[in-house]
């Protein structure tokens, strides 16, 4: 049966590599390996993206289209 | 009164006009006129054979990375003359098309006669990054080892149809990533990558959880997979929920 996880309000679980309010754990899994961390530290986390490629941003700005 | 014109005269223009239109067709002076539209169409015709020879190097370019990279590529300048059968294919149509149009691309594709076959695409990342249309022709990735931010931003994309036939070394995390307007989603084929993420699809359908959900690998483990709490709770009853994610018990399903 899997274990749920469930963070406190404001707040989201992560391992460092998923992130979730709720988190339906696959069978096996840690629950050790998740912590809380703030709303505002996840919307920081949730930042990246092709906004940190180089090459795209490169090719963003070559194309005058940035 | 002088005449102002010999019939050689004549017969220089008629034969003027055959020779830009590539045409043999006979013309009296009165039909002269028409024939210069005929000019016109042929000399446009030529100037699209020309520049689209070139940019898809006579239908062999595989090259695509930045294509049609810019709002400059719209519908009235996306016509291109030979199908389009990409292998690297790195933000090909990245912020493709003007904001706010709905264009679709494959309404374009239809109109120019022509495909998209992105099933040997190698090379996807940021494919369709920031695309300013609302819709997108069936796609397929049979051979793809980077599409990442595959559909990153495109904030008017509302339905997608999607094939998945990867190795699972293959990288699709940030696929999704900010697609608020996508409702409706159907994978074939298998995700067997981490980090795909449908948190920002809040409207997302009963239909395309279901869709997904049983897209997910069988075969791997220590994978996950994040979709919008909003979209889940307003598509299941909890029994519902349950009862499908149960289907793929070696996978950890998030809800943001």
């Amino acid at each position: 049966m899997r274990k749920i996880l469930t963070a406190q309000d404001g707040h989201v679980l992560t391992d460092g590599t998923v992130y979730g309010k709720t988190l339906y754990l696959a069978e096996g899994a840690d629950p050790s390996a998740f912590y809380e961390i703030t709303g505002e530290e996840y919307a920081a986390a949730m930042e990246s993206g092709p906004a940190e490629d180089a090459d795209y941003i490169a090719a963003l700005e070559r194309f005058g289209v940035r | 009164m002088k005449k102002l014109y010999e019939e050689e005269n004549i017969a220089a223009i008629a034969e003027a006009i055959r020779e830009k239109t590539g045409s043999r067709e006979r013309y009296t002076p009165a039909e002269m006129a028409g024939g210069m539209d005929a000019v016109f169409a042929a000399g446009e015709k030529s100037q699209y054979d020309e520049f689209w020879d070139a940019f898809q190097n006579a239908g062999s370019r595989t090259d695509y990375e930045n294509g049609f990279m810019g709002d400059c590529w719209d519908e009235t300048t996306f016509k291109p003359k030979y199908d389009l059968k990409p292998v690297s294919a790195r933000s090909m149509f990245s912020k493709f098309g003007k904001i706010g149009s709905g264009v679709s691309l494959a309404e374009l594709l239809n109109r120019a006669g022509v495909s998209l076959d992105t099933s040997n695409v190698t090379m996807g990342r940021t494919m369709f990054s920031a695309f300013h249309g609302a819709a997108l022709p069936p796609l397929v990735f049979n051979k793809a080892a980077d599409l990442n931010s595959l559909f990153y931003d495109c904030l008017w994309l509302d339905n997608l149809d999607i094939t998945l036939n990867l190795d699972k070394s293959a990288n699709i995390a940030g696929m999704f990533g900010t697609c608020r307007a996508l409702t409706n989603l159907t994978v074939h084929g298998t995700i067997a990558g981490t980090g795909v993420s449908l948190q920002w699809s809040t409207g997302l359908t009963k239909a395309s959880f279901i869709s997904v959900i049983r897209a997910l690998s069988e075969e791997t483990s220590g994978l996950s997979i994040t979709f919008s709490k909003t979209a889940k709770e307003a598509a299941f009853t909890a029994e519902e929920w349950s009862a499908l994610i149960d289907e793929k018990p070696n996978w950890t399903i998030s809800l943001v």
